[in-house]
């Protein structure tokens, strides 16, 4: 029975909207070397968060919640409290319904039931050998074929095509399941991808939106791939192979439901179609109670919050005088505990947080022969292209690749293993036994030696083309009048060795990008005469004898080191040198603080120091940091009102002052940057942790990196790994990361924030479908009202003292 | 008793590594005593290696009995380079693992089982007598399985263990039916008798010979039944480095033992020329279509393993020396470093590169190996030649970076110097009497430049195969691997006594990791 698609009464262009719907439920992934942390179902936010979940769980029986034994243990340890559980239930107006809460813990009910596609029911193949499940197959061979189109040089846009040739001359396919290659043979699948996907829903008619739930389940069960075509549909613009690896994935489904052992099999699954409305309400019944928990435990962490803000009374520094001191930090976690060591070691000083790329446009070029790298969030594109100007980077990079291009030479592979193998002792001992113990930092850019190269024009440029977003930064942190005597901007980076994943531990807000670049470049130009001069203008007067020093925040060992200017003169030189030694003291208080993290390691002879240098230089460490671990919470305000609170690396801090921003263009930038990026990375995250098998990358031990970059396999077999894997989570006893949805609050009057929030449709989904908690503080009496669907609720922190 | 005291000095490395093993336990969260008592293994193998440089023993008599030669163990220098080679790569691995499997909860037992693989590899080493290399291989891939069967949650990695398991036992079977036949012609197993013994063999007398060259072709993974080593990328990260740079050895090791007997027979040479040489082309072939790292290392393995049975065949016994030791230490370095990125770089003159580096690394390396092996002035005859076109290349490629090309000649003259140098010293050291097998060859000569010639001649038979064919198929090996595993798979149906026990084993370990779990 072969059917061609002009006998249909349907076309493409009328299930277009069908796909293109049900294929939201992807996002992008990037490749290694750029790893942007993602919400996985960014593409879904217009949706209310919990129908997601439940699409979710109903489609690719994912877990998008803990379970509610984990809830349990919370309450038991009292990390969640009655009183917490008892006002999230009195907002749902179930004030009588606690016992059922806590009995519920007792007593959990096993998940509902989830769409299983037709080649995952188990068939009668006669033999009972343990790699024969049919389902596992069809993931490996979709996952081996991509990998082999995608590592090209040139990707084509025939993926489905290539497929089906592939696949016809497919020799393994031919001896496991010689009843489907005999099909392909037969021609039963048409040429291109668009017939198919209509032959595919008129051999199985259903309602559209079993048709969505049909679609989306079939997609999850290759959603590595699918995330990589989501990013090359992203990257070029008529790129449709995500539908194209969809029409793949339905091939298998149309071919496995022709053979005769599926066949009873297929009308026996027909029958289940109409239930999978049902098991998605039952998703709602099920999940009600955890969902309530889940809300419980980001109510807890808010509390302490809130609490923390009515208990302490903000410091201010006295205004009168010149501060000594002004430094410029990424908003990300892990600057938190450097802040604060920083304000108390350094007297008259003050700390901001600001966007690790502080907003300049930025791209890098390592040298002559590697790739321009963007170095900003990828919601913006670059303008500005900041290229080394070192040679022996250079020659060093065109050895290497002849290194490798040797090595891949089919004759001269064995010439090279032979005569050069055996210097590779020296890295075996080196690598084991010299650099672990060795204190060694690492620099992405040589020193001060690069030019700016404006993408568009083509050509060089000077500082002057930047001043348009350095105005924009002074503006936004308030500085115009009130300059230290020295301004430090530090960008961030994280240090490990052998870790594909290196890139997901640098700057979130730079893309995966160490943030020294962006550093570097505005303190440079901060110095500048001419940029100076150009910002009096505008009334912005930098005082003389203030000096900008760019630094970098080593997150591995938790050091600051200051990056060399490139203007020299003595005042800096001076400044340089006094900064360093304080800098100093900073790095040990900060060093010291971390030492229960890691309490096995440490002995009478081996420091904090040694093991944090250990972890940054170790080829076998899987754990060099935990990375943003832990976030939950976005302060967008001044520092003056956290600066007393311990926020535990818990909280992305920006620094605002809404008197300064009375045309609201500044909450604007954050709110639709910043904060994007960090819920991304809060997403991430918590996908990571409630569902480490589908939206987690595995076991690091086992991963496999894909040519150029593209991403990692786990193992030699299955689908392609997105998210962050098991031991970034996990420290083998506990886990580090309590997946709670982002809780932001804004200082700032509620109309401000409501005038924002109602202009960009982002904003409204994110908030009002329940992807963040968003609160605003009153920037008097400190109080907390929660924004939900236009409405501003009083939440006051729980009365816990009586 | 005076025989046991000469023993336990030789074997004493291979007894602390045991200890070792014994010791890996959860209690200690760094594993302190293990990786103290895998140090002071590497270092009694040092000790022992420049002893026997000091006392100088090659064939010389015994004078000095700490290192020694007995009827059961044997501590030429030979020996004992190889066994500080496997001490160092145990001690690295070792080291490797506490680290690295911090987070895995099989840590202790995968540590302790690695531990007595290099154990058994280490008495391997130091054999010299037929039995006890065959017990040590054995013992060798039962700890190996027992790691294997550690990860048999994984979904590919219970049909791995099931075709290793065949193929070891094959290889096993014949290595046992050999020993048989040699003790009932030669009375004896061990390798100073044989080696006095065996001389103008029949077509009939080579036969265990040819069954002890098929079990080192099964064992180093040699077309077609590389399918094993492939599936092995699902175990962690420093179990293939090990067994890469360590198990994958022995093979070869055990040739380059017999080579006073191998070199007089031309059956078994044959036999390494031809599957070494086609594996080791093909291979290499399919491992540039690869696109994940570490199976494209993995197929590397099977190559340089094909061209160092190759260079055995060939009777180049002191190069295939080099080439397995540089192999160990390159492999076990690539393999632990396989998580490193490196940023993307702009992609220009691959196509001229690719004729440089072809003619002047590839064949010039080839053909100056097989002149180096026959005369003292044909290789210089060659270099000139080579110089030559180099000249004419230099000058007429068109490379758009000039840095590329610069890099490009820079780092050939480095490795055919390094190359010349070490292929000098190494030949050289037969002279030294440190029990290297010296290249000697009973072979005509002009079989050498036959064989070699026709590597070249098919390397660029399978450029043009490349260009023509289904990149997919060879992405998948020609699925060779998958014909044999499913013929096993079907022979396994046959014989349900052994399916029923090995799925058994799988189910038992499976069950136990349940446990562990909770």
């Amino acid at each position: 029975m072969n059917m061609t698609a002009d006998k249909l009464p349907l076309t493409f262009e009328s299930i277009k909207p069908l796909v293109e719907d049900a294929m939201k439920i992807i996002a992008p992934v990037w490749p290694l070397h750029r790893l942007v942390a993602v919400n996985p179902w960014w593409n879904e936010v217009h949706k209310p968060w919990h129908d997601c979940a439940a699409t979710l769980s109903t489609c690719g029986g994912i877990q998008p919640m803990m379970p509610l034994s984990y809830y349990k243990k919370m309450f038991q340890t009292g990390q969640i409290l009655e009183m917490q559980l008892k006002n999230v239930l009195k907002r749902h107006n179930w004030n009588s319904a606690t016992h059922i809460f806590l009995d519920k813990l007792d007593n959990e009910a096993p998940p509902p039931s989830y769409i299983k596609v037709l080649s995952e029911l188990p068939g009668n193949t006669k033999s009972k050998l343990i790699n024969h499940r049919l389902d596992e197959y069809i993931q490996n061979h979709i996952s081996h074929f991509c990998a082999a189109f995608f590592a090209k040089k040139e990707i084509s846009n025939n993926l489905y095509q290539h497929w089906l040739t592939q696949a016809k001359s497919d020799a393994s396919l031919r001896i496991r399941f010689p009843e489907i290659h005999g099909l392909l043979q037969k021609n039963t699948l048409p040429e291109n991808w668009q017939d198919l996907i209509i032959n595919a829903l008129s051999l199985w008619p259903m309602s559209k939106e079993n048709s969505v739930f049909f679609l989306q389940a079939l997609i999850l069960r290759i959603k590595g791939w699918a995330s990589w075509c989501a990013f090359l549909q992203q990257e070029h613009e008529n790129s449709s192979h995500l539908f194209q690896l969809l029409a793949i994935r339905l091939s298998w489904e149309i071919l496995v439901s022709k053979t005769a052992t599926y066949h009873a099999k297929n009308l026996q699954w027909q029958q289940t179609i109409n239930q999978w409305h049902d098991w998605y309400r039952q998703w709602f019944q099920h999940y009600q109670y955890i969902m309530i928990w889940q809300e419980a435990s980001e109510e807890a962490f808010q509390d302490q919050f809130k609490q923390g803000l009515r208990d302490n009374k903000p410091c201010y520094n006295s205004d009168s005088q010149q501060l000594d001191l002004q430094a410029f930090f990424c908003i990300d976690v892990r600057s938190e505990p450097v802040r604060s060591a920083l304000e108390q070691t350094i007297k008259n000083s003050k700390t901001y947080g600001f966007a690790g790329f502080f907003g300049l446009p930025l791209a890098s070029k390592a040298n002559a022969l590697t790739k321009i790298v963007p170095q900003l969030p990828v919601l913006f594109a670059p303008a500005i292209s900041v290229d080394s100007v070192e040679n022996t980077s250079s020659s060093n990079q065109a050895q290497e690749i002849q290194w490798k291009a040797i090595q891949k030479n089919m004759l001269a592979s064995f010439s090279y293993v032979e005569n050069m193998g055996i210097k590779d002792t020296w890295q075996l001992i080196r690598r084991s036994f010299i650099h672990p113990s060795n204190h060694r930092n690492q620099s992405t850019i040589t020193g001060c030696n690069y030019e700016l190269y404006d993408m568009e024009k083509q050509s060089k440029t000077s500082y002057l083309s930047l001043l348009p977003y350095i105005r924009n930064f002074i503006e936004c942190m308030n500085l115009q009048e009130n300059f230290a005597r020295t301004i430090l901007i530090v960008g961030h980076a994280s240090q490990s060795e052998n870790n594909p994943h290196r890139s997901s531990l640098d700057c979130g807000a730079c893309g995966g990008q160490s943030g020294e670049i962006n550093a570097q470049v505005l303190a440079d130009a901060l110095n500048d005469i001419d940029i100076r001069n150009a910002l009096i203008e505008d009334q912005i007067l930098i005082p003389s004898d203030t000096v900008c020093i760019a630094g970098l925040h080593n997150t591995t060992t938790d050091t600051i080191t200051l990056l060399p200017s490139q203007h020299d003169t003595p005042e800096i030189i001076q400044r340089f040198a006094m900064l360093q030694s304080q800098l100093e003291q900073v790095n040990n208080h900060v060093q010291k603080g971390r030492s229960h993290e890691y309490k096995d390691e440490l002995s009478d002879n081996i420091s904090i120091q040694d093991v944090l240098s250990r972890k940054a230089n170790d080829w076998s460490e899987t754990q060099p940091e935990w990375g943003l671990a832990g976030n939950a919470g976005f302060y967008i305000g001044p520092r003056t009102s956290t600066r007393p609170i311990n926020l535990n690396k818990r909280f992305f801090l920006h620094d605002y002052d809404w008197q300064a921003d009375r045309e609201k263009k500044h909450l604007e930038q954050i709110l639709t940057g910043p904060l994007i990026v960090a819920h991304w990375i809060n997403f991430q995250y918590y996908a990571s942790v409630t569902d480490n098998q589908h939206y987690g990358s595995g076991d690091k031990a086992l991963h496999n990196i894909i040519a150029d970059n593209l991403g990692i396999l786990e193992g030699g077999s299955g689908d392609l790994r997105i998210g962050l894997s098991y031991q970034s989570l996990y420290d083998g006893e506990h886990l580090m990361h309590e997946p709670l949805r982002l809780s932001v609050f804004i200082e700032a009057p509620q109309d401000m924030i409501a005038d924002i929030i109602e202009k960009h449709d982002i904003l409204t989904y994110l908030v009002n479908n329940g992807w963040i908690h968003l609160f605003s503080i009153d920037p008097k009496t400190k109080y907390c009202h929660a924004y939900h669907r236009g409405e501003w609720q009083l939440r006051p922190p729980l009365q816990l003292y009586g | 008793m005076d025989r046991v005291i000469e023993i336990i000095p030789l074997l004493m490395p291979a007894i602390l590594y045991f200890l070792a093993g014994i010791f890996a336990s959860d209690r200690s969260k760094r594993f302190n005593h293990t990786n103290v008592l895998m140090s002071l293994g590497l270092i009694t193998s040092l000790v022992l290696l420049t002893l026997s440089l000091v006392n100088g023993t090659g064939s010389s008599p015994v004078t000095f009995s700490l290192v020694t030669k007995n009827q059961l163990f044997t501590g030429t220098f030979f020996n004992l380079m190889l066994l500080s080679l496997v001490s160092l790569l145990g001690v690295v691995v070792v080291r490797y693992m506490t680290t690295y499997l911090r987070a895995d909860r099989r840590r202790s037992l995968v540590i302790r089982w690695s531990c007595f693989t290099i154990a058994t590899v280490s008495g391997f080493m130091t054999s010299n007598h037929l039995g006890i290399f065959l017990i040590a291989w054995i013992a060798c891939s039962a700890c190996l399985n027992k790691i294997i069967l550690l990860y048999a949650e994984r979904p590919n990695v219970a049909g791995a263990f099931r075709l290793k398991y065949l193929l070891s036992r094959l290889a096993e079977i014949l290595i046992l039916a050999a020993s048989i036949l040699l003790i009932s012609q030669y009375g004896s197993l061990n390798l100073d008798i044989l080696y006095q013994q065996v001389v103008n063999l029949s077509l009939t007398s080579m036969l265990p010979w040819v069954l002890i060259t098929l079990a080192v072709l099964l064992k180093s993974a040699q077309l077609p039944v590389h399918g094993w080593l492939l599936t092995m990328i699902e175990l962690p990260t420093p179990v293939s480095a090990l067994l890469h740079a360590g198990i994958i050895n022995l093979g070869g090791f055990l040739i380059l033992r017999l080579s006073p007997i191998m070199e007089n027979i031309w059956l078994p040479q044959i036999l390494m020329i031809s599957a070494g040489g086609i594996t080791a082309l093909i291979a290499s072939l399919i491992m540039r279509a690869q696109t994940t790292i570490k199976a494209r290392l993995a197929w590397s393995t099977s190559s340089q393993m094909g061209f160092l049975l190759l260079e055995c065949g060939l009777g180049l016994y002191a190069f295939a020396v080099l080439h397995m030791m540089a192999h160990s230490v390159y492999k076990a370095n690539a393999f632990l470093n396989s998580g490193t990125i490196s940023q993307p770089v702009v992609v220009k003159d691959t196509k001229q590169s690719e004729i440089w580096i072809t003619t002047i690394v590839g064949i010039s390396f080839i053909t100056l190996q097989a002149s180096l092996s026959l005369s003292y002035y044909f290789p210089l005859l060659i270099s000139a030649l080579f110089i030559l076109i180099a000249t004419y290349l230099y000058r007429h490629s068109k490379f758009e970076s000039k840095l590329l090309k610069q890099s490009l000649v820079r780092n050939s003259f480095m490795l055919i110097l390094t190359g010349g140098v070490l292929h000098y010293l190494i030949g050289g050291s037969a002279l030294l009497n440190l029990s290297i097998p010296v290249t000697h060859n009973q072979l005509p000569k002009l079989m050498i430049y036959v064989v070699m010639f026709s590597i070249v001649a098919g390397y660029l038979a399978l450029v043009r195969f490349k260009s023509r064919t289904n990149q997919y198929h060879i992405y998948h090996g020609f699925f060779i691997d998958k014909f044999i595993d499913i013929t096993l798979e079907k022979m396994l149906l046959h014989i349900p006594g052994l399916h029923k026990a090995l799925n058994r084993k799988i189910m038992v370990s499976q069950y136990r990791l349940e446990e562990k779990n909770i």
